[in-house]
């Protein structure tokens, strides 16, 4: 059975249909790429499974997790699974910490709220979740602010945390978009890891298609948030169908990407 | 810490030390008068009505019914400083329940709040505690309720724009995503961030809770007569202006100071928390 299963999910915003009767479906483990450009409803639909779109959006559909429906849960049944059973990583490191909470405390943030860690546990366990996303020096890390780390080390602590109780679905939204080329692969690379280790589902939202050839099985392509195409990322690379997505190739081509060049 | 640093930089500016200085006087006069005044202020001794500086032991001299100004000055601050501190905690109450309404509750409710809000920012503070001591009568808490509603509403309008934005920013998403309930990411990622805006502004309310509590006493709508109030030393001696000028002069300058302290304090801590600002990008 699958893990996540989207049907006919649609969202409007004041009027206006941003995301139009998507369906997906993501098995345990699995990795899916969500592809598209801004505005596309990429973003939008990732927030739709958490439960986090803003106030004033209209939810039609069906989103289920584990075969348990998410629409329509309150906000205490949704808080219990998030972080818990799904986790998401945010496309900006610099803003998605909070700048007056030392990185210890936000690490273990998951841990305290869904596994009742006190305040001695919950430090031991921020410093090997440092430790783990490869953090230099985790003991000095945690007890720094937001402000003295890196972008890179940033989306690092990111990672962590939405990793810290190994849910079953990983959401990453853009999680590269931000950061240095260099820094990207290493991020790219970590996260391949950490994802193979613990057995996450992985729903990698993207623009860049030669960043998912790398990374995913299987992607969607969407455009004006409806979903145009769907299959294995080699398909989609070699015969793409659709005109949208020939000409993400074509883009992905003309940046000299080796995975999509083959 | 944290907080040594915001203090180290509050008196490194030049309104912020002026400020915590003359803040620092208020304080300090209120505690002195809570122990020891040179005569009892509301003591009346006809036979020494009207001494003039200096003469019987009275520094600042006596007033028409031969109450030392000194003592009454000091004893004054007291009132002062209570009704300041009383007005801006509740305002801070009113405010922040106000604008958490305005930002938490579904958006229409939300919208409700926001023009009741607007609505009584359009009475002027004044003249809600002129009604309110007309219906209950002139009383300490007429007069800090009146004060700090009024104030508390302004308070409103910025604590909401401010919780607005930090409730718009991706630690909050990232924290609501982690499974963090509403209240408990309003104790810790809302307030801790919206936190160097209110204290500018409640330091704002403090000065605008001395002027409000002086006018009202001048007016006679203010803390009734046994206890001392700059204000109605101010009223009791304008008809003797002319004849001793020194008098009046002192309670006006009290308070125009203490208005002045507390301005000059949210100043300096606006310039301190900027700086941490800056420090902070450029460190980034």
């Amino acid at each position: 059975m699958s893990l996540l299963k989207i049907t006919d999910l649609s969202v409007r915003i004041g009027g206006t249909t941003v995301v139009d009767e998507v369906g997906l479906a993501l098995d345990p483990g699995e990795r899916l790429a969500l592809i598209g450009e801004s505005g596309s409803g990429k973003s939008l639909t990732a927030l739709a499974v958490m439960g986090l779109l803003p106030g004033g959006a209209e939810v039609t559909g069906s989103i289920r997790l584990g075969g348990q429906e998410l629409l329509g849960l309150g906000d205490r049944e949704l808080s219990r699974l998030r972080g818990e059973r799904m986790a998401m990583v945010f496309q900006e490191p610099m803003s998605a910490l909070n700048p007056l909470m030392r990185i210890g405390k936000q690490l273990a943030e998951p841990l305290r709220l869904h596994r009742g860690l006190n305040r001695r546990q919950a430090s031991t366990a921020a410093v090997e979740l440092a430790a783990q996303v490869g953090l230099p020096d985790p003991e000095l890390i945690v007890r720094s602010w937001p402000h003295q780390l890196s972008g890179g080390q940033r989306q690092r602590v990111g990672l962590a945390m939405a990793l810290a109780t190994r849910p079953a679905l990983l959401i990453a939204d853009e999680p590269t978009t931000a950061l240095d080329v260099t820094v990207q692969a290493d991020m790219l690379r970590l996260l391949d890891d950490l994802v193979q280790q613990h057995g996450t589902a992985l729903l990698f939202i993207s623009h860049d298609l030669a960043v998912v050839a790398q990374l995913c099985q299987r992607a969607a392509v969407l455009k004006d948030g409806r979903l145009v195409e769907e299959g294995t990322t080699d398909t989609l690379v070699r015969t793409p169908q659709h005109p949208y997505t020939q000409r993400l190739v074509e883009a992905a081509r003309a940046t000299g990407s080796e995975e999509v060049a083959r | 810490m944290k907080f040594s640093r915001a203090v180290r930089a509050l008196l490194r500016s030049r309104s912020g030390f002026a400020g915590s200085v003359l803040v620092g006087l208020l304080v300090l006069s209120a505690l002195v008068s809570l122990v020891w005044t040179p005569y009892d202020p509301t003591l009346a001794r006809p036979q020494d009505s009207w001494l003039l500086p200096f003469s019987g032991g009275h520094v600042l001299g006596t007033d028409r019914l031969g109450r030392d100004e000194l003592s009454q000055l000091l004893t004054g601050a007291r009132s002062t400083l209570s009704t300041a501190l009383l007005a801006a905690a509740i305002a801070a109450a009113v405010g922040l329940a106000l604008a958490f309404a305005a930002v938490l509750t579904p958006r229409r409710l939300g919208a409700v709040v926001v023009q009741l809000t607007d609505v009584l920012i359009a009475f002027p503070v004044l003249l809600i505690a002129m009604i309110l001591t007309a219906v209950h009568g002139g009383s300490t808490w007429t007069v800090v309720t009146a004060i700090g509603v009024g104030a508390g509403v302004n308070l409103a309008r910025v604590a909401r724009a401010e919780a607005g934005r930090v409730l718009g920013t991706d630690y909050v998403l990232a924290a609501h995503a982690a499974g963090s309930g509403t209240w408990r990411t309003v104790r810790k990622h809302l307030l801790p961030n919206i936190a160097p805006t209110l204290i500018v502004q409640l330091s704002l309310v403090l000065s605008v809770a001395v002027l409000a509590e002086a006018a009202l006493s001048y007016l006679g709508f203010g803390t009734p007569a046994p206890a001392v109030s700059w204000g109605r030393m101010l009223q009791e001696q304008q008809q003797y202006v002319t004849a001793r000028p020194l008098l009046v002069i002192w309670p006006g300058l009290a308070v125009a100071a203490s208005v002045l302290g507390f301005n000059l304090l949210g100043d300096g801590l606006r310039e301190a928390t900027d700086a941490r600002l800056r420090v902070r990008e450029v460190a980034a």
